[in-house]
């Protein structure tokens, strides 16, 4: 899976979530830390073979006086693509204490065919 | 060592910089000399927002992955401590990573309250990712508005 450079524009802050990439036999599994984004507040989506996870980190929003703050808050949005081998129809999602998980299965290469060379 | 995520406004880019930097060293040194953070040697440092009404301190700090069990908040005077490891979903190292972003293992992190709180009434909780404890001011310390006369 390689990440695909995207250019966009907007007026909130977009925030790039720290992704882990690995691959097992069957799979390739992307996992997405994302502390404090709700269910409903994340997209995945998948366009041909790009991959794309997006979403709202909403302002946790200090109580009274702000002391310190080191939380993005804003947009999130990443996107990937998939290699070949990666099948986009097979893909399944969990998101648990705010780390998505999303697993990819992996095609099995094509068998290499023999072809006979006729000569004349 | 980790670098402390920081948030960057446009006010006084430098200035800002400059007091993150302060508030830095005033953490690691300004506490006692058997400092936390020479025994436990952190692999990597949850970002924390610390805000305060007129009778709490709240603390929040962003723990995506971590079991709530393997978290250890303590507090000794004014200097409150969230310590504790994220476990990885599969503990031996793979092979086969293409990319490592995310932060795992043992997280520790030291924060000096802004106003002194009461320990039994601390309570803390977690949700998503994040923790959130709520440090109820001590008495004398709550802020009453005063109406100060001028003569």
């Amino acid at each position: 899976m390689s990440e695909t450079p995207q250019e966009t524009e907007s007026r909130r802050r977009v925030y790039h979530p720290a992704v882990d990439i690995y691959q097992t036999e069957d799979e390739v599994v992307l996992v997405a830390d994302l502390p404090g984004v709700g269910n409903d507040d994340i997209s995945v989506q998948v366009q041909e073979n790009v991959l794309t996870i997006s979403g709202r980190m909403k302002a946790r929003g200090p109580v009274g006086q702000e002391r310190m703050c080191e939380f993005e808050e804003g947009d999130f949005y990443r996107s990937f693509t998939l290699s070949d081998e990666a099948d986009p129809e097979d893909i399944s999602a969990t998101f648990s204490a705010g780390v998505l998980e999303l697993r990819v299965r992996r095609r099995r290469p094509p068998e290499g065919r023999r072809i006979e060379v006729e000569v004349e | 060592m980790a670098l402390i995520p920081w948030r960057s406004r446009n006010r006084g880019g430098m200035l800002e910089l400059q007091d993150r930097i302060n508030r830095m060293f005033d953490e690691f040194f300004g506490g006692p000399w058997l400092m936390p953070w020479v025994e436990d040697r952190a692999e990597w440092l949850p970002a924390l927002d610390v805000s305060e009404t007129d009778e709490a301190v709240r603390v929040v700090a962003e723990l995506p992955g971590v079991d709530p069990k393997e978290v250890d908040i303590s507090l000794a005077g004014d200097m409150l401590t969230i310590r504790g490891e994220k476990r990885s979903e599969t503990e031996e190292k793979r092979q086969d990573y293409h990319r490592i972003e995310r932060r795992h293992g043992s997280f520790s992190r030291a924060v000096r309250l802004p106003a002194p709180v009461e320990a039994d009434k601390v309570e803390a909780t977690f949700k998503d990712g994040v923790l959130t404890i709520n440090l109820p001011k001590r008495e004398e310390a709550q802020t009453r508005k005063v109406k100060v006369e001028i003569k």
